[in-house]
């Protein structure tokens, strides 16, 4: 099992198209980076690298429209791709299980999820620390953000919470929503052999989240997409939704997806 | 010889349309199996089922799992991105029976160099195709299924796996080969399944020593009418080809030897100009099964 999962996660990780990864983090940080500029000359306020680290990873608009979408290419078609290309009929005899390559194949979501953000939390880290200082905590403009009149990137955080612990939080918490999330359009596509189908799922769910956003309606079209871009970590914290609520929330969701996958799974043909 | 695979009455509808039919073939160790059929036949749906990847309405599918299964499929299945090694370490990985040696022994086997660290992408229709038999046999599977496995191999890559085959069948690995190639599988298989419509219409083997079929031409129309009443006398059956440069000939189904067969037909006072084992034509018996199905094949 530990075996099939990694092989799944190299399939998804050791590809050109993952080195997607660097340009799309590279980019959202310089968007950032050129929006919070302006209001730390402006307020000449004491900052460092970790603001704009948050102010790149927590944004919502970056996340939701760079980050998260780039996800959404690497990893949505990937059991369409196995079906289309007959990889998966030289891993299935292998495997002897059906439920076992599923799972395998969730749990690779994840890794490589984790791998993606790790990555690319270092190359923002990197961008930042040749624009911005070193330190060890949060910066005045960080914690005295709303002083400044700074709306826009600073973050609320919680109490006790240090630059690592929060960026570790950061990290995890969303590696496994993108992971989540990509659950949906991936378990649709074991019925729907399309690989625009899968990639269109979750790209149309992020749009519409857009233009369509409510807070307090737990079924929300935007739901899964605003919890991304972190709605604990940023001052726009959601009125319905904070970390316990939205890791048992997204918890359910993977289930659901998981089980159903499973019986789907035991169902098709490849 | 023990049977390494046996598939009993095996039916596969997906909605209304019947792809298989109640089939139902074995393989024994060491034995080669031809699936011969047009496209669409229900060849490549038979592997896929033999194989676990596509589930059968009704029927079974009997092999022991723990040995192990080998496919290779027609349209290479390969992670372009990655290097001929990589690739077989990724598959080996699963059941994690073997390890780097033994993958780059395959690798060589198979005419292709484990140092290679050219990304698969780039190699060509041949090279892929060597690897993806290197895929299947690396683990030493006691079954073997392989989806058209001449297409993209040059001439020297058709007999390299020509040898092979016949080098892994004498290990005692049964193998299926599902092809259009009558050629091939004619010099490949020791017996071949003709498929049709999802239905096996006929199953020849081609290595039976039971009966063996002679070719013979005569002189002239006098000693074509002297066989035909040698034949009737001997209880051998006769069937009567056009004839080659006007001279009459025909083939004798018999279990004689040739040797035999020329002493029996001097004695008879008929006079040969040719003779030759020709052993079952698949050709013919092929146009024979469409006939019967209404010429589909013309």
């Amino acid at each position: 099992m530990i075996r099939l999962w990694w092989n799944e996660t190299l399939r998804l990780v050791w590809c050109k198209r993952f080195l997607a990864v660097f340009p799309a983090f590279a980019l959202a940080t310089l968007l950032a980076l050129a929006n919070l500029l302006p209001y730390f000359r402006a307020y000449n306020v004491q900052t460092n690298v970790w603001d704009g680290v948050f102010g790149t990873m927590a944004d919502w608009l970056y996340f939701r429209f760079i980050i998260l979408l780039v996800f959404v290419f690497l990893t949505a078609d990937t059991l369409v791709q196995d079906t289309s290309s007959n990889w998966s009929w030289l891993v299935l005899p292998r495997t002897n299980s059906r439920l076992r390559w599923w799972t395998a194949k969730v749990l690779s979501l994840f890794s490589a999820a984790l791998i993606y953000f790790i990555i690319g939390f270092l190359v923002v880290f990197a961008i930042c620390a040749m624009q911005l200082p070193y330190a060890g905590n949060f910066s005045e403009y960080a914690t005295r953000g709303s002083e400044f009149n700074a709306g826009v990137g600073t973050l609320k955080f919680p109490a006790g919470a240090t630059p690592f612990v929060l960026s570790t939080q950061m990290i995890l918490y969303s590696a496994f929503s993108s992971a989540i999330f990509m659950m949906i359009p991936v378990t649709i596509s074991i019925v729907v052999r399309q690989g625009y189908v899968a990639l269109l799922i979750p790209f149309v769910w992020i749009f519409l989240s857009m233009f369509w956003q409510t807070n307090n309606f737990i079924f929300s079209i935007d739901l899964i997409p605003r919890l991304f871009y972190g709605s604990y970590f940023s001052s726009f914290s959601s009125r319905v939704i904070n970390l316990s609520t939205s890791l048992i929330y997204l918890s359910l969701v993977g289930i659901a997806c998981y089980l159903a996958g499973g019986y789907m799974i035991k169902r098709t043909d490849f | 010889m023990n049977e390494v695979l046996q598939v009993k009455s095996l039916t596969k509808r997906v909605k209304q349309k019947v792809i298989l039919q109640d089939v139902s073939l074995s393989v024994s160790e060491g034995e080669i199996l031809g699936l011969i059929g047009p496209n669409g036949a229900g060849k490549t749906t038979l592997l896929k089922i033999v194989s676990g990847v596509v589930r059968a309405t009704s029927g079974s599918v009997l092999f022991d799992k723990s040995a192990g299964i080998g496919v290779v499929p027609e349209q290479a299945a390969l992670l372009g991105d990655m290097n001929a090694l990589q690739n077989l370490r990724m598959l080996s990985s699963i059941r994690g029976k073997i390890g780097t040696s033994e993958i780059k022994q395959t690798l060589r086997r198979v005419g292709l160099d484990p140092d290679n660290k050219t990304a698969v992408r780039n190699y060509s229709l041949g090279m892929k195709q060597r690897l993806m038999l290197a895929q299947a046999i690396m683990e030493r599977p006691k079954l073997l299924l392989l989806d058209e496995p001449t297409n993209a191999l040059d001439p020297l890559g058709i007999i390299d796996l020509r040898m092979l085959l016949s080098e892994l069948a004498q290990a005692g690995t049964g193998i299926i080969i599902a092809s259009h190639l009558l050629n091939e599988i004619e010099r490949m298989c020791d017996c071949v399944a003709i498929i049709n419509g999802g239905k096996i219409l006929r199953q020849v083997n081609l290595r039976s020593t039971e009966q063996t079929s002679i070719e013979v031409s005569v002189s002239t129309a006098d000693d074509w009418g002297t066989l035909k009443r040698w034949a009737e006398s001997a209880h051998i059956e006769l069937e009567k080809l056009t004839p080659n440069k006007g001279l009459p000939r025909g083939i004798l189904n018999t279990k004689m030897a040739v040797p035999q067969v020329i002493a029996e037909l001097q004695s008879a006072g008929v006079a040969i100009e040719s003779i030759s084992h020709v052993g079952p034509n698949l050709e013919a018996v092929f146009l024979e099964c469409a006939q019967l199905e209404g010429g589909v094949y013309r």
